[in-house]
């Protein structure tokens, strides 16, 4: 319908133009129409590049017969193709040395002049890429080199255009980068232009990268597995290269990597076919996983591969985290004392598989009065995206309770993560009472755990205390040349030490600073006799690095063994303590 | 109700008043009704649009139209599967242009690793299209639509890779320069005026030619560069044939390697008019016939 009215309209212009604007149809005319008459697409191109540039005219004008088009100097046509009589397709090459800045494009319909003032910019910015063109479903690394760019990391990011998604990118120098980007297999094959961001920047390789029709394709089953299951799969795909020693598996949410599925067992079949066993978490996130299949620089996104269900929780395996404790830290500006009393109960299941290394245990002092300098163990290195594990509702309330007191924790859910747990609210150092034992009462709830009374199993240590010298604040500075002596107790009923022993220990740590013999991390620590007084040597400080250092002392102790009834878990310990901490400077 | 072409009623009509043998071939020339499958990488009908030809399109795209995806499927009464699994519909037409891209014609559902062959390969489908054809009618078909011509005519030409695998064909490389065709026919050599004409191939994995049968005209023939396989790369092809046509009884089959929207509007229009001789350009009457079904 349209072209039909398109070419009428297109014959009845050429007829009547010329009346109307009473020109001969040669050279330029000055009647107004032609000012604003063409539009030209892409406005802009760099230099040393080729591109397709669309010229639409806001009436039908271009001739099939006869229309060139001129970008002026250092701009090669390479061909024009005429659509219809509104648009028309140039091909051009912009040269190295062709001249930056903005320049008049004309077309030439049956030698009458249409210009377009300021109608294309050649900037000095371009860049190519490579490969530049993907399969459906593909995954595949390009790079993408740049000419007078100023690329860095951090501001410049790419945009391939719609489905295809930047897996990572990293900037190389200036001018290169690299990019892992991934074809969604559902997406329309064709070019796609590159938008190139550097801060406020925008270059634009147009038609840069082409997806083609054909596609790496799979399929999995099963599509839908439950928590916490093992199951097996087998995979079927078309045009790919799996290969028996260099395949991988690995699972995606919401394109994002996620570890709360391992592929326990893995077999190639062919090159297009393969099974294996994987286990999923039994705290696996909810919803759908994309697989993606890699084999040498050649990867397959199988997308909604399959979905994971809920299972329900599996309340023989519940372990319980319970800590009661006093935190206070001493403000370095005014010396003044802060002090938060927190009290939380916590019902999980552990992690099936596990997962994460966990780090290691690192040396540590021996009772009492061995002072050590030791190195700071390192945390796990591991770079598994662990699951959260999944926690168990136990009512709306827990309680601590005890014949002097019953401290209520109250149910509460983390957003992000969406873990149940109970916390005492506004407690404060009358809800401790030292030297007492709790038992864990929890209210029970359909669906979680019921209720349970376990007897005895918070305790609380023996006595409070506080630094008493020296007064660690304004920049305390200690010469490591020197021996430090601090002291602790109460004050105010004559207390020495923290009453700690035989039932809690008492652990005080100079921590933050680094060892001198290795550069590593480092810390002096030790677990004095609880007499009140005790002191790092200066044999000891000045195996440290003068640093900005805090001072820590703990009171602390344990509860026994215990477990819900219904768990195989009984091994849970309820920690309790009173800490300080204080800022320091070794000098 | 079965129509008869135009071009046959007047040849019966002429028969008729001066006596001509059993001999006699009567070529139908005039395709007034013209079934379109639209496909989702080729659009034949945009040059049936510029040229004013009436046409009646029928879905069969295997997932979205690569050159329009406003395109809704959906709102495309006709189906591909109702057109050609129907015989007596099919019989309505006097010429079906099957674009590249069209469901029921590979091995593969597009993107999935589901088959995709109910159309090719259901026998009596492909009885119809032969009838069809063998009775004066004209099949033009598109680059991945090939299976259906190797299906129907097996021996007419041999496509490139195992002509027993469907699909295998598809292994033409997208040159962006395009391709440097040679023009052998006489009378398309008058039509672009010369003797070579740059083939534009948009997508790679296009349906590549090993060789036809004696019978197979060959319009356009040039060097292109097939994928062996992911392994084993590329291999160039000498003189391949790009654009070819063969009668079939009274009617006509066109193949094209390439895709007919990729060319140059002009150039392409003419060619497509040579080729399928008996399109009448400037008669679709949009006032009578309301929406011609195209976009």
């Amino acid at each position: 319908m349209k072209c039909y009215w398109q070419i009428a309209f297109f014959a009845l212009t050429f007829a009547i133009f010329p009346v109307l604007t009473g020109c001969d149809g040669k050279g330029e005319g000055d009647t107004g129409l032609e000012a604003g008459a063409l539009a030209v697409y892409p406005t802009l191109g760099g230099v040393g590049t080729s591109m397709e540039v669309e010229i639409d005219a806001t009436f039908s004008l271009f001739s099939f017969e006869d229309t060139q088009v001129d970008f002026g100097a250092g701009i090669l046509v390479d061909s024009v193709r005429v659509k219809d009589g509104w648009t028309l397709v140039a091909d051009i090459t912009i040269e190295a040395d062709a001249e930056l800045g903005n320049r008049e494009v004309t077309a030439t319909v049956e030698g009458r002049n249409w210009p377009v003032d300021d109608g294309f910019d050649v900037i000095a910015e371009s860049f190519s890429v490579t490969p530049n063109s993907g399969k459906l479903g593909e995954t595949l690394e390009v790079e993408l080199f740049g000419t007078s760019t100023t690329w860095e990391a951090g501001t410049t990011w790419p945009n391939f255009d719609d489905g295809i998604e930047i897996i990572e990118f990293t900037v190389l120098s200036a001018t290169i980068a690299q990019a892992t980007i991934a074809i969604e297999p559902d997406s329309t094959p064709g070019p796609r232009d590159i938008w190139m961001q550097n801060g406020p920047e925008v270059v634009i390789l147009y038609n840069g990268f082409t997806v083609d029709r054909v596609g790496l394709a799979a399929s999995f089953d099963p599509d839908e597995v439950y928590q916490g299951e093992t199951v097996s799969f087998t995979v079927t795909a078309r045009d790919t290269q799996f290969d028996p020693t260099d395949t991988e598996l690995s699972f995606l949410e919401d394109g994002d990597a996620i570890g709360d599925v391992v592929v326990s067992d893995l077999t190639v079949l062919d090159a297009t076919n393969l099974y294996g066993q994987m286990q999923v978490s039994n705290a696996a996130t909810l919803g759908w996983r994309d697989v993606l299949i890699t084999t040498d620089d050649e990867g397959v996104l199988i997308e909604d591969a399959f979905e994971i269900l809920d299972a329900p929780p599996d309340l023989s395996e519940v372990v319980i985290g319970l800590t009661f404790y006093v935190s206070r830290a001493i403000d370095n500006s005014t010396g003044a004392l802060s002090e938060s009393v927190v009290a939380y109960a916590i019902f999980q299941i552990p992690l099936d598989p596990p997962c994460g290394g966990g780090g290691s245990m690192g040396d540590g002092p021996q009772p009492y009065d061995n002072n050590g300098v030791f190195e700071t163990p390192e945390a796990s290195e591991s770079e598994d995206d662990c699951p959260t594990p999944e926690s168990v509702g136990a009512g709306d309330y827990v309680w601590l309770e005890s014949d002097a007191n019953v401290v209520t924790l109250e149910r509460t859910v983390d957003s992000d993560s969406g873990t149940i747990f109970y916390w005492g609210n506004d407690l404060t150092l009358d809800d401790y009472v030292f030297d007492n034992w709790y038992d864990l009462h929890t209210q029970g709830e359909e669906g979680g755990l019921p209720e349970y009374l376990l007897e005895d199993v918070q305790p609380t240590v023996p006595g409070d205390w506080y630094l008493q010298t020296p007064a660690l604040y304004g920049d305390y500075t200690v010469n490591r040349a020197e021996d430090f002596t601090y002291t602790w107790g109460v004050t105010e009923t004559g207390q020495v030490g923290a009453l700690s022993y035989p039932d809690a220990i008492f652990y005080t740590g100079i921590f933050g600073s680094t060892l001198v013999e290795s550069g590593k991390g480092g810390f002096a620590a030790c677990y004095p006799w609880d007499d009140g007084e005790h002191t790092y040597t200066s044999s000891e400080l000045s195996q440290l690095d003068p640093n900005p250092v805090y001072f820590v002392g703990t009171s602390y102790m344990e509860g026994p063994e215990f477990g819900f009834p219904d768990s195989v878990y009984q091994e849970n310990v309820a920690p309790t303590y009173v800490e300080l901490q204080a800022y320091m400077v070794l000098e | 109700m079965m129509k008869i072409p135009y071009g046959i009623g007047l040849g019966l009509t002429v028969c008729t008043l001066v006596g001509c043998g059993n001999d006699t071939e009567i070529v139908a020339l005039n395709y007034d009704d013209i079934a379109v499958v639209a496909g989702d990488f080729d659009e034949i009908q945009a040059a049936f649009d510029r040229q004013e030809i009436a046409h009646q399109v029928y879905d069969g795209f295997t997932s979205t139209a690569t050159y329009d995806e406003d395109i809704d499927p959906d709102l495309i009464a006709l189906k591909v599967e109702s057109l050609f699994g129907d015989s007596e519909e099919l019989s309505t037409y006097d010429a079906v242009i099957v674009n590249s891209g069209v469901r029921g014609f590979g091995e593969y559902v597009y993107n999935g690793v589901d088959a995709d062959d109910s159309l090719v390969s259901d026998a009596a489908l492909i009885d119809n299209v032969r009838t069809f054809v063998e009775n004066g009618r004209l099949l033009m078909v598109s680059d991945w639509a090939y299976d259906l011509v190797e299906a129907a005519w097996p021996d007419a030409i041999d496509f490139y890779g195992d002509d027993t695998l469907l699909d295998d064909a598809q292994a033409g490389s997208a040159a962006t320069e395009g391709v440097s065709a040679s023009v052998l026919d006489p009378g398309l050599q008058g039509t672009l005026d010369g003797e070579s004409f740059n083939v534009q191939y948009d997508y790679s994995y296009w349906s590549a030619i090993d060789s036809v049968a004696d019978n197979v005209e060959v319009l356009l023939a040039g060097d292109v560069e097939v994928r062996i396989s992911e392994a084993e790369g590329y291999e160039t092809l000498t003189d391949a044939p790009l654009l070819v046509a063969f009668d079939v009884g009274r009617g006509r089959v066109v193949y094209s390697t390439f895709h007919w929207r990729a060319q140059d509007p002009q150039l392409g229009d003419a060619m497509l008019l040579y080729v399928a001789e008996g399109l009448q350009p400037g008669t679709a009457n949009y006032e009578n016939t309301g929406d011609t079904g195209a976009e």
